[in-house]
């Protein structure tokens, strides 16, 4: 007796599990019942585990039987001749698709010169042991097994054309390549359409070197006049969005260039842009702090007393801007109406993205990193044939990592755009690394990859013979424009005094608790009080009862709260923070008095 | 400096170097050198050498399976539990090392090592059962754990005397008769102090392991620690035998040998895992811990809580409790620490802050100088 558990519940037993599996599997090739039912016979607990529920990843497999395949070369030529269908043959029996449950009963051959009486399953190509993204990458079964989920991510973060009526949509941080490639090495994968109509990188001269110490730690050499020429050059779309929001009591937004008396208006000169309808038209070039969306809403948390006072109500600007430190040309303007017919405004700024020192670079074998130097070509290396490689690529990055792919798809490259063809870098079935290399030579390259070449600065030879050839190389959605941050002044928090925090808010790089007992430790104790001195106030303090008194400046008198005019007021420096703490500790019921002492 | 400042061993390892008529003008100039200066921030440059090690250390402790070793913390956790000066450790455990004849023995050495051992009431117990009315507890003993230990009924009796209780032995079983329990809960809590009447051994001690050293002679490592009564027992080499419990060595031994073995324990801690620090930033944490003739912990409950000033505390741990009860005592903060300097926005009594203006030139830097008048202009 084994008990069937059909979807996790037990629904009653069988005299014989193993039989009544079979019984079901028949069926299911015989198209009794679905083909996604999965069954299993568990020994162990004497089950029949049936499954037929959603969730469950299912995967394609050919079934075989006494050893032999059921899909013949006969149906292949069918299917190939587009006679009968996939769904053809799943009808027939001839391919299962198993979960996971049910994998644990198949024994499944990997190839068909493997298979014997036991097995039960043919893989369909050994390509199946990757996922959609991992075969996409060439020579994968080269690489250090690690090595290849940074590789699939990098390809996800690639810059290519990810969607084709991009110019239609609004998306957030989309950038778009102006210039894409399908790979020199490529896979089987390739060929599908998708992987046409959405490329993601370029295929470049590299060479595998170090050079004036520019490369130094995953970083690389770009050829500047390659990027002039149009090298991975992509745009940034950056998309402003604001609403006619309606609010209780009959008041709305109003989309508009902003009257002079409008509270919080900015320059004349940054509304400039604006058309009559408070919108910037396409094709205006517009920059950091520009107007794009002219908007005034309704005052909202003026109290009653100022609107008596102002008599009249003002109204509050509330426009978009264009970030600060961005800058590009109006791409679209969209206008369209909610669903309770409030206006929407969309504007997108294009902006241009040439390759810069910092942008990063990935390639299809995990080997990323961040560009730390363009130099013109005059001024790079060169072959004796007078290839100018378009990117250098340092040699240090190899042996740690192990990604021979990377090396094989270099030669890959090279054997291709010698022999104006793609090579074929499918994992365990692609092109051989000694057909490669034999197939260079033919070309009258060393089989080896590597070349002699010159330094571009110097014209001398350079003693050691360089590896190159041609690869693909994916140019990373992280640009450093959209990450770069600075500050030498600029805003504070209201309460604090202090620096404000984040990019978007032009803030500052905290020096924090750590990074202080650093400048401790070194003795720096008066560069670490100027370090703190962003939050810096004056403050009077009374000389006689310790207590914090009242100054003007200007007039320089000031007296005592608790001993009047007379007293004697001293002027203290310390931090804005440190007064509020001394304020709360007042607001708490506790006293804190300032004992002045000589400062010598 | 004069060269009778220099301490003695210093001269005696110089001269064993250079010689007996060596200069010692030498040896000043190279004492001099190496003394720390003044206003070195030595307490931070100690904490940032142990703490950037440290992060080097995992949480994770490996816990080994088996009897063959005795199983201490290790890691992080227990540095964390030395600076932290902990009451109850993880693992305390003794070395205890043997005199002379015995440490030879392997037999002699196993042999006091069993006899280390506690061996409780409890232990010997399969079942016990309660006669309410006749306020009668049976205790059912495990003859055959009796005779591995080698224990009679007349030891256990002989223990249990003092407790004055009726006694009396039917075969395997304990008959004990409390007539002062009037409750459930009073006979309950005479079964427990039955129990864990100890019969034979030193209590705390859980389990003992023999090893050799390299010279060949045994030691004893020990779960659990009674640092008192191992160092009473005429067997045991009391120059050596140390338990790494630091309370206890401290209350037994003193508060010099606590400091050696903070020191001890924490660079052992370190060097397991292959981490350097010098001994010199240990030492300087074990002082700190030590100075007042106890061990404190770096905790709010220790030295940390203990700073003179309030400020500084209360930037710590707990500030709203520092901060009450420094209102309540009236306290003064003289604005001589780090913290409270750096919350002031003031110059640090550290590195390049300590230095003073002594000489007033022209009067200037004077009282009436610092007034606020000056100031704005």
């Amino acid at each position: 007796m084994s008990s069937v558990i059909l979807n996790g519940k037990l629904v009653g037993s069988v005299d014989d599990g193993k039989a009544t599996a079979q019984k079901i599997r028949e069926a299911r090739r015989a198209g009794e019942i679905p083909y996604e039912t999965s069954v299993r016979y568990r020994e162990d607990m004497d089950t029949v585990v049936i499954n037929s529920d959603g969730g469950r990843l299912l995967r394609a497999l050919i079934v075989v039987k006494d050893g032999k395949p059921l899909i013949t070369s006969e149906d292949i030529q069918l299917l190939s001749e587009g006679r009968i269908s996939w769904e053809d043959l799943v009808k027939q029996g001839k391919i299962d698709y198993l979960d996971a449950e049910e994998e644990e009963d198949a024994y499944i051959a990997l190839n068909e010169n493997e298979l014997t009486k036991e097995h039960t399953h043919l893989e369909i190509s050994p390509l199946s042991v990757l996922g959609m993204q991992a075969a996409l990458l060439p020579f994968v079964n080269h690489n250090n097994g690690h090595r290849n989920i940074p590789a699939v991510k990098s390809v996800l973060q690639g810059v290519g054309i990810y969607n084709t009526n991009y110019l239609m949509r609004v998306d957030n941080d989309s950038a778009i390549a102006i210039d894409q490639q399908r790979p020199i090495v490529k896979t089987v994968l390739h060929d599908r359409k998708s992987a046409k109509s959405h490329p993601f990188g370029q295929n470049v001269v590299v060479a595998v070197m170090s050079y004036l110490g520019y490369n130094m730690d995953d970083a690389i050499i770009v050829n500047k006049s390659s990027v002039e020429r149009g090298l991975f050059r992509s745009m940034f779309f950056r998309p402003y969005k604001t609403a006619e929001l309606h609010y209780i009591g009959g008041q709305t937004d109003e989309i508009t260039i902003p009257d002079k008396d409008v509270i919080g208006y900015k320059s004349e000169d940054s509304y400039s842009h604006l058309d009559e309808d408070g919108i910037v038209s396409p094709t205006t070039y517009v920059s950091g702090g520009d107007v794009v969306i002219g908007k005034v809403s309704p005052p909202r948390f003026v109290s009653a007393l100022d609107k008596f006072r102002l008599g009249i109500q003002k109204r509050v600007e509330s426009s978009v801007e264009c970030r600060p430190g961005e800058e590009g040309v109006v791409d679209t303007v969209y206008l369209y109406s909610g669903d309770d017919g409030t206006k929407h405004v969309t504007v997108k700024v294009r902006q241009d993205r040439p390759v810069e020192i910092g942008d990063k670079f990935g390639t299809r074998s995990g080997q990323k990193g961040v560009v730390g130097m363009l130099f013109k070509q005059e001024d790079m290396p060169f072959t004796l044939s007078g290839i100018v490689p378009d990117i250098i690529f340092s040699p240090y990055s190899i042996p740690s990592r192990m990604t021979m792919g990377y090396l094989l798809e270099l030669i890959g490259g090279k054997v291709g755009s010698l022999g104006g063809r793609f090579v074929d870098g499918t994992p365990f079935t692609g092109e051989s690394e000694e057909a490669l290399r034999e197939e260079l030579a033919s070309y009258g390259f060393r089989d080896t990859g590597v070349e002699t070449m010159y330094n571009g600065v110097t014209g001398e030879e350079i003693k050691a013979r360089i590896f190159v050839g041609d690869m693909m190389y994916i140019r990373l959605k992280h640009f450093v424009s959209n990450k770069i941050q600075w500050r030498a002044k600029g805003p504070v928090q209201l309460l604090t005094r202090q620096p404000t925090e984040g990019r978007s808010k032009r803030g500052g790089l905290r020096l924090g608790e750590m990074e202080k007992d650093g400048f401790i430790a070194h003795g720096a104790a008066l560069a670490l009080k100027e370090r703190f001195d962003s939050d810096k106030v004056v403050i009077p303090v009374c000389a006689k009862c310790g207590s914090i008194a009242v100054y003007n400046f200007k007039r320089r008198t000031g007296y005592c709260p608790i001993d009047g005019e007379d007293a004697p007021i001293k002027l203290i420096e310390t931090s804005a923070s440190f007064k509020i703490f001394l304020d709360e500790l007042k607001s708490m019921g506790i006293y804190p008095k300032i004992i002045l002492g000589d400062k010598v | 400096m004069d060269i009778s400042e220099i301490p003695k061993k210093y001269i005696e390892k110089f001269k064993q170097i250079e010689g007996e008529n060596a200069d010692l003008n030498k040896l000043k100039e190279i004492y001099e050198k190496s003394l720390i200066t003044r206003g070195e921030a030595v307490g931070i440059v100690a904490a940032q050498s142990i703490g950037e090690a440290s992060t080097q250390l995992t949480l994770r402790t490996k816990h080994v399976a088996g009897l063959s070793a005795i199983n201490v913390t290790s890691g992080l956790p227990r540095l964390v539990e030395l600076f932290d000066a902990k009451k109850n450790i993880a693992t305390p455990s003794m070395t205890i090392y043997l005199k002379e004849d015995i440490a030879k023995s392997r037999e002699k050495a196993l042999d006091f090592a069993d006899r280390l051992i506690q061996i409780k009431v409890g232990d010997l117990i399969s079942s016990y059962s309660i006669q309410l009315r006749r306020k009668e507890l049976i205790f059912l003993f495990d003859r055959e754990a009796m005779d591995s230990y080698k224990i009679t009924f007349k030891d256990v009796e002989s223990k249990l005397r003092p407790l004055n209780f009726e006694m009396s032995v039917d075969g395997n079983e304990l008959h004990v008769i409390d007539k002062t329990a009037d409750s459930i809960k009073k006979i309950m809590r005479t079964k427990s102090r039955i129990s864990s009447t100890l019969i034979r051994g030193i209590l705390g001690i859980e389990r003992t392991i023999v090893s050799q050293d390299k010279d060949g002679s045994f030691y004893i490592s020990t779960y659990g620690t009674n640092l008192k009564e191992v160092l009473k027992q005429e067997e045991v080499d009391t120059t050596r035998t140390v338990s790494n419990d630091v309370l206890e060595v401290a209350s037994v031994l003193g508060i010099e040998a606590a400091r050696t073995l903070i020191i001890n324990e924490a660079s052992q801690t370190l060097e397991a895992v292959g981490l350097m620090v010098d001994s010199r930033h240990l030492s300087l944490v074990a002082d700190a811990m030590c100075s007042d003739g106890s061990v404190r912990g770096i905790s709010r409950y220790g030295i940390t809580g203990e700073v003179e000033s309030v400020i500084s505390r209360a930037s710590f741990e707990v500030p709203l409790r520092h901060l009450v009860n420094a209102a309540v005592m009236h306290e003064t903060d003289k604005f001589d620490y780090v913290a409270n300097n750096v919350m002031s926005n003031q110059v640090v009594p550290v590195g390049t802050g300590v230095v003073k203006l002594v000489l007033r030139e022209n009067g200037r830097g004077s009282q009436k100088d610092d007034s606020g008048e000056d100031k704005t202009e």
